[in-house]
């Protein structure tokens, strides 16, 4: 459960990203690459898609979809509120960025 | 100006009445056609009685909704009163000849 | 309609859900509190502290008080307290009155030790406020069942037109603009609504499934032929149950039950057996049926089948029948989430609040939307704005106040009061009416942050009053581990601080608005000194 919901997390978040509109949040007037975009799709999709798999996998039919299905509900309620209120948290990107001393897309 | 004013009040009665018009098909036509197209498909579904029963009841609502949101995105009236009593005898028959 | 497919989807979202709005959100509000009704239930009867007892004296207890109670019942049913959904051993009888009608229903709650009925103040307890939610109160089923069969199917119509309308909400998935008038309520409308999406649709589409029989009768009719015994059939060919047998002529005695459960038990593992269902007690024909517990979202489980008059095995039924049957013992499962361990029940009582959220802010939005042209009008806002307005207030925080009222009438009515049970419904209801003329009487703005202080005091007060009445205070349940007293304490604590947190950005709001046009008659003050 906590698993799916790390995963279904960080697959929303990266699905996110993709748009300008939340990838603005975080850093002002930036755009991804094409490429960069695509890339974040495909691994977005997938993780969601690992999540349902592995739920199913741990908790049968019928318990791992409505477990997945709430895991949904919670992962994009946090990062509705992150966006919201604290966009810098979402994927601790502002903790990496100051860790790292570098700031994260290049153009 | 008073000829505006008269006519968009007509224009307003007549879409009142239209809504009134609507919201009575959706209802009253919709549910006729969910009850005919229910019984046909206990008729004609392959399976067991019991089984086709229920499978006709667990569509029935979606049935319902379906017929509601088209009687309200259908733009002409006409159109609307042919498309739904039209299936609706289709329908009942169908049931006949299959009796 | 009008122009184009989108406006005449958002013209009847707008509408179905406006109509049945207030409704729908005593059936969320109430139907939610459900999720913990058993809780709920051993809150507001504080005498009887649920304790384990072995299965066998329970089933014994029950089998002793049914049989002086309803030997010549059709059918009895034992729920032991294995099972989560009683905390307490239940007991129902159902019995014949007229052939071909429905059975009428008896109920009690037993003491095991004694196998009397339990000794506890009379209260419709969680049960009650989670019937409301699909029998409404005051009126007869016949009545209820249409009113809140209607209403659904209006919200399902709103939820499909709903989607239609707001597509974008899809690409906007996170976002929440706060702080923004009109686009907040929005933003908040569709977030909730898309990220509950599955839950919500769910929930309304096997709420109205429950309602088949009365909503759409015929099919079964049609196919079957009318009346209880004909419907009965249909079910028992549908769930296959061929064991099943007529009323003999003869009589015989029951055996110990207590010897069928521990069979079941033997077979499933302790703990396994969920109801104990009887079928002509005393009759030669007499069977009884074993359930297992629910594990899954799929509601019918394993049943052993005795006879009840030796013991024998007559049939192992399994949880799953015709497909059909097992795809809406799943959905409706789902609905009432009698599977769910208490994490996955908190999240479902969490989607149920976004669900009352949505409801909530839905009707708040209408207001909104309408707001500034309706104050413009000269003579005021028309009787329907108005009416909207009084009627949210009435309901969105006045509700709360009632259901509080509920909760304080458990403690504080007098215990040996006639009918206290029907009192506390009265309190409720009456409350809430009070609530719903309050907006009349005074401007809209000022309901609303009375209403929501007076939710925030009650809830706040309903820890106090509950450890002064019982003597189970909050840090008492907390050191004792009792978490069904300590949650009811803290989410009732939590409520408070959600209406006044409410209360107090509304009031915040007002005095903003009172202060503005000073603000600016000041600045023109100074821009034209310093001209």
């Amino acid at each position: 459960m906590l698993f799916s919901a790390i995963v279904v997390y960080v697959g929303f978040a990266l699905l996110a990203l993709n748009k300008n509109r939340h990838l603005q949040q975080i850093w002002p007037s930036r755009e991804l690459h094409e490429d960069v975009k695509l890339a974040l799709d495909t691994i977005g999709w997938l993780l969601l898609a690992v999540a349902v798999v592995y739920q199913v996998y741990i908790s049968g039919f019928g318990n791992g979809l409505v477990e997945y299905t709430a895991v949904l509900s919670i992962s994009g309620l946090i990062l509705v509120f992150q966006f919201s209120y604290w966009p810098r948290s979402v994927l601790a990107i502002g903790l990496l960025e100051r860790v790292t001393e570098k700031s994260l897309p290049t153009k | 100006m008073a000829t505006n004013k008269k006519s968009s009040e007509e224009d307003l009665t007549r879409y009142r009445w239209e809504v009134f018009g609507r919201c009575l098909i959706a209802v009253v036509g919709g549910y006729a056609f969910t009850i005919a197209l229910r019984i046909f498909l206990t008729q004609a579904l392959p399976i067991a009685k019991s089984s086709a029963v229920m499978t006709a009841n667990l569509l029935s609502f979606a049935i319902y909704t379906i017929a509601i949101i088209w009687v309200f995105s259908v733009k002409a009236f006409r159109q609307l009163w042919w498309g739904l009593a039209g299936s609706t005898i289709f329908l009942v028959f169908v049931l006949l000849f299959l009796e | 309609m009008k122009n184009g497919f989108r406006q005449s989807m958002a013209w009847l979202h707008t509408w179905t859900g406006l109509v049945v709005g207030w409704v729908l959100f005593f059936v969320f509000v109430t139907g939610n509190l459900g999720r913990f009704d058993t809780e709920i239930d051993q809150w507001m009867k504080p005498e009887v502290i649920p304790q384990p007892v072995p299965i066998a004296q329970e089933i014994g207890a029950a089998q002793q008080r049914l049989t002086q109670q309803a030997a010549g019942a059709e059918r009895w049913t034992i729920y032991p307290t294995t099972n989560r959904d009683t905390p307490y051993l239940r007991i129902t009888w159902d019995t014949e009155v007229k052939p071909g009608q429905a059975l009428k229903r008896g109920e009690e709650f037993i003491d095991s030790s004694t196998a009397t009925p339990l000794d506890t103040r009379a209260t419709g307890g969680g049960q009650l406020l989670y019937k409301m939610h699909y029998a409404l109160a005051y009126m007869p089923r016949s009545v209820s069942n249409w009113v809140i069969g209607i209403c659904s199917m209006f919200m399902l119509v709103a939820i499909i037109s709903g989607v239609i309308t707001h597509k974008k909400i899809f690409t906007d998935f996170f976002t929440f603009r706060p702080n923004k008038g009109q686009r907040s309520w929005l933003d908040l409308h569709a977030v909730l609504a898309v990220l509950t999406l599955p839950f919500f649709f769910m929930i309304t589409y096997t709420g109205l499934l429950f309602f088949l029989s009365t909503l759409v009768p015929g099919i079964v009719g049609a196919n079957y032929g009318f009346g209880e015994k004909n419907r009965q059939q249909f079910n028992d060919e549908l769930a296959a149950r061929e064991y099943k047998l007529d009323r003999a002529e003869s009589s015989a005695p029951l055996i110990s039950l207590s010897q069928l459960t521990a069979e079941a038990e033997r077979r499933w593992g302790e703990g396994q057996v969920r109801t104990v269902e009887i079928h002509y007690p005393g009759n030669q024909h007499a069977q009884a049926v074993v359930t297992r517990q629910i594990v899954s979202p799929l509601r019918s489980t394993e049943e052993l089948v005795f006879n009840a008059t030796n013991g024998e095995l007559i049939a192992e039924q399994s949880a799953t029948t015709a497909a059909p049957r097992t795809f809406y013992e799943t959905v409706q499962g789902l609905h009432e989430s009698l599977f769910a361990g208490w994490w996955l029940r908190w999240l479902y009582f969490l989607s149920g609040l976004a669900g009352v959220a949505i409801i909530g802010s839905g009707l708040i939005l209408w207001i909104v939307k309408r707001r500034p042209k309706q104050l413009k009008q000269a003579e005021g806002p028309d009787f329907g704005h108005r009416l909207v307005e009084g009627l949210n207030v009435g309901t969105i925080a006045g509700l709360h106040i009632a259901i509080a009222a509920y909760f304080f009438a458990n403690r504080l009515l007098p215990v040996d009061l006639a009918e206290r049970n029907e009192w506390e419904v009265h309190v409720m209801f009456s409350v809430w009416l009070i609530a719903l003329l309050h907006p009349v009487v005074r401007p809209i703005n000022r309901a609303w942050i009375e209403q929501l202080w007076v939710a925030a005091a009650a809830f706040l007060l309903l820890p106090v009053v509950n450890a002064v009445t019982t003597g189970r205070d909050l840090i008492q349940s907390l050191q004792q581990g009792d978490w069904v007293f300590a949650g009811f304490d803290l989410v009732s604590i939590a409520t408070a601080i959600l209406f006044a947190v409410a209360a107090l950005k509304l009031q915040q709001r007002e005095q903003q608005q009172a202060s503005a046009p000073a603000k600016t008659r000041v600045n023109r003050v100074v821009q034209e000194a310093s001209a």
